[in-house]
């Protein structure tokens, strides 16, 4: 189990990185908003990064 | 019974539904409206002439005649319409000969301060028909200016000018938000001088008001002009004035025969046919669509003196107008002929000769004019024109004048091509002549002229002298254009530091009637800055702007615009040379007019002075802002540090509002606060209206960063899938 969970994590950094240029254009979008759009991109992100992490081995 | 109550409660709702409650309810009202109809009878006097001047080239002249009816004593009034339908002209163009306000010119040319402004922004809007007159543009509120409207003195029938004198005059006048006054001039030198109200924005289009002054029944004197005073960006459009159209002094000898017929009914008066529309070319070469009736009143001529008193004098007017003194009025002394044609004409024998010719006095000096210009250029050829011969000396002159008249063409405005250097082909009387025209400021003019029996080799011959002669030239210009362009640029930079400086200083001199820094907290020299220790420092500052922030938050609104107006004319990046203690009063103001214009409806005016200040090119970004600061402390912040952070980076190109709101956030994140994504009440926010709280500036810088960064993501993907 837990090496299953360490392979998670390792996978997860990974493709981490392979979104950072990604993530960072968010990161400064997020950052240019104000008001409701930015907390609701932030949000967005949030979430759609844990669900990009949680799903790997279903998309692969 | 069951069935008689039915049908009677039926019957009671019926009758319940038909009384008329409305009515019942006005009732109430004890109070008795008498309705009074007064019909006013008013006389048009005959032969009333009105025009009116709306700056669009548009001549609407009503004239009013009595027609007598047979041997009967009643007359019948009837009312002559005639108007003029033009094209609306790509600028404002007068339509009468009335002297309207211009901006002071410099020697340069250049407007001294700009305050007037002839326009069709507003058309529609503020009384304003297609163009009209923009009178303290752009200023709200500070010291009112008076703007004079000199009315005609003299109209022109059958040829023969003769004096007028107008009893009413009238105008409309928009967007005023602040009271003005308006003085009558009489011609006996008296004068009346009336207020007028300041007009309520309820919108755009009502927002407005006819003026009308008439003493023809009152008084024994005429109106010979009316100047407006008043302090606000205002509008005005068809100006009319009243006279009598006056008569020629003919006399006509009629021998009236013994029997006297009954005359026959006149015919019904057929329609007036659409007025022929001419082009017409003016002396300076433009274009200009005019009909006969222009024509034959003198329009067209009074067009080109405008122009060429323009060119002269740098102001629109009539010859009629200089000669009746109108230029004191703009301190221009009249330039004498001798002085602007040059010495050496002036005693020509050949020109007094004709001046005994019976000559009017301005076509004579219209034609000496161009006299003068085809000699001079005749002088000036004969040095060129080596081998042109001519069968008489009316084909030469012929060809001058076809040559200014090429050379008045600007070229680059009317095709689009430089003026610097071409050939044009002229034929003439079956010789190719080519000439060569270049700019002015070139040393050398050549003509060539070719006899070649083969076209080919003349064409060669032109093509390879035309190619060496546009390499050498080409260097010369790009040399001195570039030698032009680094003076202009000086010469802009200097200008623009002293119109900052200027502009500062009357900033800071409002910012002293409206607040006096002294009273509110005391300011303390550098030396006695220095003897406080780091914490006193900080207590200072605190208590500085603490007062300052009192005193402004209890500032009028009309205060706090005309400071925002001054702020606006200077430009908040160009504050960095006034003193710490007017930086925070700006920056307070600037604060205090975002929580007004969240509490207030301000005048679109008004609302437009705020966005110029904060660098919004949408007025409705004010809107957005003022909201936004209530809801969001990112942009509460970053309204309050605007002035000193656009201050700092005044160097840097285009940095506004949305720059400062990114850096605010990015330093609350990098200080770990988190509350300025999170602490956002979602509850209102639906899916229409995510971006409502951002300004314009924020959308476009979003969408700078999110496209390219989901257009990144896109290729990588598809990269991705074709390596895999």
């Amino acid at each position: 189990m837990i090496q299953k969970v360490w392979k998670w994590l390792v996978e997860g950094v990974r493709e981490t990185l392979n979104l950072s240029w990604t993530l960072i254009g968010l990161i400064i979008s997020i950052l240019t908003l104000s008001g409701a759009s930015r907390t609701i991109t932030f949000y967005a992100t949030i979430i759609t990064l844990a669900i990009w992490l949680l799903t790997i081995r279903f998309r692969k | 019974m069951e069935n008689i109550s039915n049908k009677l409660a039926r019957i009671l709702v019926c009758l319940v539904l038909i009384y008329p409650f409305p009515v019942l309810a006005n009732e109430d009202n004890n109070t008795t409206t008498t309705t009074t109809t007064t019909t006013t009878t008013t006389t048009i006097p005959e032969g009333e002439v009105e025009e009116v001047e709306t700056f669009d080239g548009t001549t609407t002249t009503t004239t009013t005649t009595t027609v007598p009816e047979n041997s009967s004593t009643t007359t019948t009034s009837s009312t002559t319409t005639t108007t003029t339908t033009t094209t609306i002209p790509e600028s404002y163009e007068q339509s009468t000969d009335m002297v309207i306000p211009q901006d002071e010119l410099d020697l340069s040319g250049n407007e001294v301060e700009n305050n007037i402004d002839y326009n069709n922004t507003w058309s529609g809007q503020y009384g304003c028909t297609n163009y009209c007159i923009n009178i303290e543009y752009q200023q709200h509120g500070g010291d009112s200016g008076s703007y004079e409207f000199d009315l005609p003195e003299t109209t022109t029938v059958d040829e023969e000018e003769l004096s007028i004198d107008i009893y009413e005059v009238g105008f409309v006048i928009g967007a005023l938000n602040n009271e003005a006054e308006v003085t009558y001039t009489h011609t006996d030198e008296t004068t009346q001088t009336n207020s007028i109200d300041a007009q309520q924005y309820v919108t755009a289009e009502s927002m407005y008001e006819v003026i009308v002054y008439n003493i023809r029944t009152t008084l024994d004197t005429f109106i010979d002009k009316f100047t407006l005073t008043l302090n606000d960006w205002t509008l005005v459009d068809d100006i009319s004035f009243k006279y009598i159209q006056p008569t020629t002094t003919t006399t006509t000898t009629t021998t009236l025969p013994i029997f006297i017929p009954e005359p026959e009914p006149e015919p019904e008066p057929m329609p007036e046919p659409e007025p022929e529309i001419f082009i017409v070319i003016l002396d300076s070469g433009e274009e200009t669509e005019l009909s006969q009736g222009e024509i034959d009143d003198g329009t067209l001529d009074r067009m080109n003196e405008r122009e060429k008193n323009y060119e002269l004098y740098g102001i629109e007017l009539t010859d009629a107008q200089i000669e009746r003194g109108d230029l004191e009025q703009y301190e221009i002394e009249i330039i004498e002929e001798e002085e602007f044609f040059g010495e050496e004409f002036s005693g020509d024998d050949t020109l007094f000769v004709e001046m005994e010719d019976g000559f009017d006095d301005e076509e004579y000096q219209r034609e000496l004019e161009e006299q003068m210009e085809r000699d001079a250029k005749a002088l000036e050829l004969e040095d060129t024109i080596e081998i042109l011969e001519f069968e008489s000396e009316e084909e030469a002159e012929e060809f001058i004048k076809v040559i200014l008249e090429l050379e008045e063409i600007d070229y680059e405005e009317e095709f689009g091509i430089e003026e610097e250097f071409f050939i044009i082909e002229v034929e003439f009387d079956d010789e190719d002549l080519f000439i060569e025209f270049e700019d002015e400021k070139e040393i050398e003019d050549e003509i060539f002229e070719e006899d070649v029996e083969s076209d080919r080799d003349r064409d060669l011959v032109l093509q390879e002298s035309e190619t060496d002669e546009k390499k050498f030239q080409e260097e010369e210009i790009t040399e001195e254009v570039i030698e032009e362009e680094i003076f202009i640029e000086e010469v802009e930079e200097i200008i623009t530091e002293e119109m900052v400086e200027e502009e500062i200083a009357e900033l800071e001199e409002v910012i002293e009637e409206v607040i006096e820094i002294e009273e509110i907290v005391e300011v303390l020299d550098e030396e006695e800055l220095e003897e406080l220790t780091e914490e006193e420092l900080v207590e200072y500052e605190e208590a500085k702007e603490e007062a300052i922030e009192e005193y402004v938050s209890e500032l009028e609104t009309d205060e706090v615009i005309q400071i925002v107006t001054e702020i606006a004319d200077v430009g908040v990046e160009n504050l960095a040379t006034v003193s710490q203690e007017t930086i925070e009063v700006v920056a307070q103001v600037v604060e205090e007019v975002i929580e007004i214009a969240s509490e207030e409806e301000l005048t679109e005016e008004q609302i437009e002075v705020v966005a110029d200040v904060l660098g919004f090119e949408e007025k409705e970004d004010v809107e957005v802002i003022a909201t936004a600061v209530k809801t969001d402390k990112t942009v509460a912040k970053a309204v309050d540090e605007f002035v000193e952070r656009k201050i700092e980076n005044a160097d840097i190109e285009d940095y506004n509002l949305a720059d400062i709101t990114t850096e605010i956030t990015f330093e609350s994140l990098a200080e770990g606060d988190f509350s300025v994504i999170i602490n956002v009440d979602l509850g209102d926010v639906n899916i229409r209206n995510i971006t409502d709280d951002l300004s314009t500036q924020q959308k476009e810088k979003a969408q700078e960063v999110i496209v390219p960064t989901l257009l990144l993501r896109i290729a990588s993907l598809a990269l991705l899938r074709k390596t895999v």
